[in-house]
């Protein structure tokens, strides 16, 4: 058997072998400890960007300009007599443009319908007798007409047809001068004759949003007058006539736009009077909480103007001011509520720095309405784009007709929906419909899960909104025509048992 | 409802820990183990706050969602990881 010996070696060169591997040893556990550092530094940096990247996406990513699209050859501030609501309740503009009523459905007549409509809204006797005739289906029986007739009542006294954008009535009055109270008071003044001066931007906007919070606004942002967003000419429904903005009385330097949610539990029965219920309830809060922004205003020395949907584009607004992004259905997102929210905007001539102002954001929703086509497909009157993008011009049948698809602010690109159909089922349906809000998978009520699903579809995409939008579906949320919900609606009322 | 929710899962998390650390003296857990503990575990506390929320809110086709997928899914990684990581990694007497 061969066996191998090793040749014999002085005792020093063994010790200095020795020494050398103690010091190999020695080195690369310095090198694996530095290797551990470098690691762990890596994977904090790493950790430390994802979780800023994240935040960043769920705050929402702030844009110094309008965060969509504009082609500023077409953009033109929008004509009050182009939209719907003002068309459909103006017999003059009947009369001045016939082309409107005879291109839509075989000469179907907005003003005919529309006083139904507004008959509807005015008289619960006939809104009874209209119910009747259709049924008395779930969601729209005499219990139901009446909680709507109740939602609505406050708006009815304070600011009547605000919703219909009629400008210059109630508590939106443009009206700054003294009013006269019963002796021994007399004449007062509304505008306090000396103006508070706030210490900066922030502290203004602070102190105006915290105001905004205690009446009972859910979101409030500060954002410059933009005369592109104003309606102009404005249009008064009830004189059949446009008004200049020179006839304001004041220059509006700022714009305070509020939002205001509805209830979850109510939308979830769209298309239905419980729907229109909070609808209503939600004009109402907005005259509340708008006259008591005016006030609030009136009390610092600035003058103000309330509006619901009179004067301006309140989506354009909301967007202007960071509340959310402008989705497929047309209506505002704003992050934890969806579309579930109503808008108010307050005109001043208070004027902020620059760092008073809030700047526009985006939080991802547009990506996902991409994706998602839910409201699109609840949508009972088949009026929202289908198209995969936004573009420039309505995509709809008869789009391309200005006799026809004469009710948009071209020049912006988003989703162009076809509004004349959206409002014939409403004249149809005898409700305001609702049904892409309930649909959309951003509406959810405030619970945690919710929250966790919106902020990782903040900052994720693609494939996974599409299966964010599937599970939205088999998860059972966003269902319409819902007679259980009506069911389940008329229980919430034990929430506020004690 | 939901503080009730948080409550519980709160008395629940702690429990969880004690189990945890109970485990560790009669068991080595190695990293797959823990990485399958810390899954399995995440999977329920999903599936209990996402269904809690869920009934209270009236939505209970969710809450049969979440039991369904998270729940079942925090059954089988615990199932896997107590057969193949930790009951064979039992530590000797």
């Amino acid at each position: 058997m061969m066996t191998s010996k090793k040749p014999a070696q002085p005792e020093n060169q063994q010790r200095i072998e020795i020494t050398d591997v103690t010091d190999d040893a020695s080195v690369n556990q310095s090198r694996r400890n530095l290797f551990k550092i470098g690691a762990g530094i890596a994977a904090t940096a790493v950790t430390g960007t994802s979780a800023a990247f994240v935040a960043d996406r769920i705050s929402g990513i702030e844009h110094d300009g309008f965060p969509v699209p504009l082609d500023l050859d077409v953009l033109k501030p929008f004509p009050q007599r182009n939209s719907i609501f003002t068309y459909a309740l103006s017999p003059e503009l009947a009369l001045k443009y016939p082309a409107r009523n005879h291109t839509f459905e075989n000469n179907w007549g907005f003003q005919e319908h529309a006083q139904e409509f507004g008959h509807s809204m005015l008289d619960i006797s006939y809104a009874l007798k209209k119910s009747k005739e259709m049924g008395d289906k779930p969601g729209m029986s005499q219990l139901e007409n009446a909680l709507s007739w109740g939602g609505w009542a406050p708006m009815r006294v304070m600011a009547p047809f605000q919703h219909m954008m009629l400008p210059d009535n109630g508590v939106n009055s443009w009206y700054q001068g003294p009013i006269d109270l019963p002796p021994p008071i007399g004449r007062v003044e509304q505008v306090a004759p000396e103006r508070w001066e706030f210490e900066s931007g922030e502290a203004a906007s602070a102190a105006i949003k915290s105001a905004a919070r205690l009446y009972g606004a859910v979101r409030c942002g500060i954002t410059r007058n933009d005369p592109m967003w104003n309606w102009d000419p404005i249009f008064d429904i009830q004189k059949g006539k446009d008004i200049s903005w020179d006839e304001f009385p004041f220059k509006p330097k700022s714009v305070i736009v509020l939002l205001i949610d509805m209830d979850y539990a109510a939308m979830a029965t769209a298309p239905s009077k419980i729907s229109e219920a909070t609808v209503g309830n939600g004009y109402s809060m907005m005259s509340f909480i708008g006259s008591s922004m005016k006030s609030f205003l009136h009390g610092l020395g600035y003058q103000a103007v309330v509006a619901g949907n009179d004067l301006a584009n309140s989506v354009a607004y909301a967007v202007s001011a960071g509340l959310g992004e402008g989705a497929r259905n047309g209506q505002l997102i704003a992050p934890r509520l969806g579309p579930r929210v109503r808008i108010a905007k307050i005109f001043t001539d208070l004027e902020l720095p620059d760092e008073g102002y809030d700047k526009p954001r985006s939080f991802g929703i547009m990506e996902f309405c991409s994706k998602c086509k839910l409201c699109a497909d609840a949508c009972p009157a088949d009026a929202i784009s289908t198209d995969d993008e936004p573009g420039w011009n309505p995509t709809y049948e008869h789009g391309e007709n200005p006799d026809y698809s004469w009710h948009h602010q071209l020049g912006v690109k988003k989703y162009y929906s076809d509004a004349k159909k959206c409002f014939k089922f409403w004249l149809e349906s005898n409700t305001d419909c609702g049904a892409c809000i309930t649909a959309c998978p951003w509406n959810k009520p405030d619970f945690w899960h919710h929250r966790m699903v919106e902020a990782s579809n903040s900052f994720t995409g693609g494939p996974l909104h599409t299966f964010m939008k599937i599970m939205d579906n088999l998860y059972g949320y966003g269902n319409t025509f819902d007679e259980k919900a009506v069911q389940s609606f008329w229980k919430t009322g034990k929430d506020i048992e004690i | 409802m939901m503080g009730l929710m948080w409550y519980l899962m709160g008395m629940l998390t702690t429990a969880a820990l004690w189990g945890y650390l109970h485990l560790r003296q009669y068991y080595h857990l190695d990293w797959k183990a823990n990485l399958g503990i810390i899954g399995a575990f995440g999977f329920a506390w999903i599936c209990i706050g996402w269904s809690w929320a869920s009934f209270v809110e009236s939505e209970p086709q969710s809450g049969a969602m979440g039991l369904l997928n998270f729940g079942l899914l925090a059954l089988f990684l615990g199932a896997y990881t107590w057969r193949k990581f930790i009951k064979p990694a039992k530590k000797m007497p």
